[in-house]
């Protein structure tokens, strides 16, 4: 095996390694910001808001990501939406995650018991602040274990941005291995950097969990 | 309201169900092998040797951090470097959806069985049974009922996953979607629209499958 491939491509599969990142970090941000509006559409008491946010969930946790980018890489220019594969990419995996991470905010929020949002509504909170400043801060503590592992699931998903002709890690090796066709050497290097983005957040999402089951003891 | 015939005529409708056939096939047929394998694995981390235990957990915590992308496209394209077969795309989805989600099933199954209850186990051993008995008439069969809910959403993944065989060249649904969309009338929306709509109704009738064994657990 011509392991020399990864030691000659190593400035590329690096660059790979950033646009991985920069996918990431993106797309979480969507993420966040879509799954914490879809929380708070499941647990308010306007029924077109929960039907709203439930269908959404409903809807995307059941299709594949890969159509999802698809969708917005090959069929939106159609309609005159014209995004580069990083952005379908972004977008996509912002989409799809959101759904995942609005549900495990949502567990989050219906874990704190329902008297404290009476409470804060009846000291003259109103429904927005009380969310913002009692019920969100408690919910996302709960909730940080599950995020994280949210978190490393669209760190791997962020590969399919390579199937819309992204320079990721794996968009990367998929060049290199057909330049060189030292396919086995190439992706075992790309594992290994995905590896490296993986395993420490896994460790770290598992100190989190432990750190917070001693504090609620 | 566009004019949608020339999608929803048979010849189309056929060539997408057969895809759908193959998206179906590919997920039957690794969720049977990744049962298998997982159980194997379950079993191998919880074993007392650590020739045994050390290799499973390795296994699994690396599958498991790995992007299945990844894994598709090394099967394809990097396994038969080093075994020397060349492998059918269909061959390499369903080894690479098999070892993947077979690392997925061993946490479930592991968890399954770490769920049964202690004294149960021991009320066994203390009647004569046999290790292999044990497993097979207690703890296996208490294990498996709990865990059916969450491998039936493990499935549900396991047939949204079957899309990036795609890339592989694997005429699932989502291929031939990409294969619709790109021939005249080269109209996208409608296209990855049905295709999305085809894997909703799937996947959701399973969520409502898995969530009444839930209930009826309850």
């Amino acid at each position: 095996m011509r392991w020399s491939v990864l030691t000659d491509n190593l400035d590329i599969l690096l660059q790979g390694l950033l646009v991985t990142l920069q996918v990431s970090v993106l797309a979480w941000l969507l993420a966040v910001a879509i799954g914490v509006v879809v929380a708070l559409l499941r647990v308010t008491r306007s029924r077109a808001a929960r039907f709203l946010g439930t269908a959404y969930v409903e809807f995307v946790r059941n299709v594949p990501l890969l159509v999802l980018i698809f969708f917005l890489f090959f069929a939106l220019p159609d309609i005159g939406i014209t995004l580069s594969g990083f952005w379908a990419g972004v977008i996509g995996l912002g989409v799809y995650t959101g759904a995942f991470i609005g549900e495990v905010l949502r567990s989050g929020i219906l874990g704190v018991p329902r008297g404290q949002l009476e409470a804060a509504l009846s000291s003259g909170l109103t429904y927005l602040q009380a969310m913002r400043l009692v019920i969100l801060p408690q919910a996302i503590r709960t909730t940080i274990p599950p995020l994280g592992n949210q978190t490393i699931n669209l760190i791997k998903n962020s590969s399919l941005t390579a199937a819309v002709s992204v320079f990721d890690i794996l968009g990367t090796a998929n060049l290199i291995g057909s330049r060189t066709f030292a396919f086995t050497p190439v992706y075992i290097g790309a594992a290994m950097l995905y590896l490296v983005l993986t395993i420490p957040a896994a460790i770290g999402v598992n100190a989190v969990e432990r750190r917070l089951r001693i504090g609620y003891r | 309201m566009p004019e949608l015939g020339w999608l929803f005529n048979v010849p189309v409708l056929r060539f997408l169900l057969i895809g759908l056939g193959y998206t179906l096939a590919l997920a039957a047929l690794s969720i049977t092998i990744s049962f298998a394998l997982g159980m194997l694995l379950a079993l191998g981390r919880l074993s007392r040797f650590p020739l045994i235990r050390y290799p499973a957990t390795l296994y699994i915590e690396i599958i498991r951090s790995l992007p299945l992308l990844l894994i598709i496209a090394f099967t394809f394209f990097g396994l038969p470097q080093i075994i020397g077969v060349q492998l059918e795309p269909f061959q390499a989805g369903v080894i690479a959806l098999s070892g993947f989600t077979a690392a997925l099933l061993a946490e479930i199954i592991r968890s399954g069985i770490l769920s049964v209850n202690r004294g149960l186990i021991e009320a066994a051993q203390s009647q004569g049974f046999t290790g292999v008995q044990v497993l097979g008439l207690v703890t296996l069969p208490i294990a498996l009922r709990r865990m059916t809910p969450a491998i039936v959403s493990q499935f549900i993944t396991l047939l949204k996953d079957t899309s990036l065989t795609a890339i592989i060249g694997i005429l699932e649904l989502t291929r031939r979607g990409r294969i619709i969309s790109s021939q005249p009338p080269f109209e996208p929306i409608p296209v990855f629209a049905l295709i999305a709509v085809i894997y909703f109704l799937v996947n959701y009738g399973l969520s409502l499958v898995s969530r009444g064994l839930e209930e009826r657990q309850a």
